[in-house]
């Protein structure tokens, strides 16, 4: 009875995630910034990856297999969703403050920008 | 306990459903008008390439396979802080 | 009877022929340096689509690693942009 209920709840986390990711990659497309592309690429990778991850690693531990065979994906995929968890908003973050930096990308419909105010204020 | 036959009505469309998330993702690295939204973009591929390697897994069946996410999860954020050093770096010289 | 992992791995094999081929007429150096790490991932997507998963840990490493590095290190002592 709980093999059933493991399984089926990891079936739900993983194509809740592919809905999730489908979402992200036409918003990725339709957003016309890249600052408003920050929103859909945290959807992407969270959403989209962290989600369906867990899913299989819960979804393995209701199968009728050896037990290297579950514990290993399951290992494999917990640690690269703690991977993913922990670099994916970091790698963001810098990449956002180094293109407002260097001017590569403008914030194009803005009515006042403080962060540049601040930033020519400092040179 | 459930059989590892069941699985095969759950994974293909699972895999559909990311294989169709990869081509849209795709088409923005390769367009991206800077090189910010390349690389962004390139973070959400990657992420979407690791669930893809654990689908292939359960569908060979095989568990050796599943030891390629790992490395590849990590490696990918070692680009965004290269090319934000670059940025930072060129605009200072 | 399709064989799944095959089809994706045929559609990765195509985007990354795309990548490459885009790589190679660009000119903006920096973005030609993303579009070749385009390419070794898919390449290393590939490879797992053909039961070899030793061979993906290597290629990572240097395909997007040390080769956007060293690549990157360059590109701070000269143009960025070509003729």
């Amino acid at each position: 009875m709980i093999d059933q209920i493991l399984f089926w709840f990891g079936v739900a986390l993983l194509f809740m995630g592919g809905v999730l990711d489908v979402i992200a990659s036409v918003g990725m497309n339709r957003f016309r910034n890249f600052y408003l592309r920050l929103h859909a690429a945290t959807i992407g990778s969270i959403g989209g990856g962290v989600y369906p991850l867990v899913g299989v690693a819960i979804l393995v531990l209701g199968l009728d297999v050896p037990s290297t065979f579950k514990y290993y994906i399951t290992g494999s995929a917990l640690i690269s969703a703690l991977i993913v968890v922990l670099t994916s908003p970091a790698g963001s973050h810098i990449l956002a403050k180094a293109a407002h930096k260097s001017r590569e990308v403008l914030p194009k419909p803005a009515i006042v920008d403080r962060l540049k105010e601040k930033e020519v204020n400092e040179e | 306990m459930v059989s590892l036959a069941e699985l095969n009505y759950v994974l293909p469309a699972a895999i559909s459903i990311f294989t169709l998330a990869m081509v849209i993702y795709t088409y923005r690295v390769m367009k991206g008008p800077t090189v910010p939204d390349m690389v962004l973009a390139l973070d959400a591929l990657t992420v979407d390439l690791i669930v893809l390697f654990m689908l292939i897994t359960l569908y060979y069946g095989t568990p050796y396979l599943a030891i390629g996410a790992i490395p590849l999860s990590a490696w990918v954020f070692i680009l965004d802080i290269f090319v934000a050093k670059y940025l930072l770096e060129a605009k200072k010289k | 009877m399709i064989h799944i992992p095959l089809l994706i791995g045929s559609i990765g094999s195509t985007a990354a022929l795309i990548a490459a081929i885009l790589a190679m007429f660009e000119k903006d150096l920096l973005k030609a340096i993303v579009l070749s790490g385009i390419e070794s991932i898919f390449t290393a997507f590939l490879l797992v689509v053909l039961l070899a998963p030793d061979l993906l840990i290597a290629y990572v490493a240097v395909g997007l690693g040390i080769n956007s590095v060293i690549l990157i290190y360059a590109l701070l002592r000269g143009e960025r942009y070509e003729e």
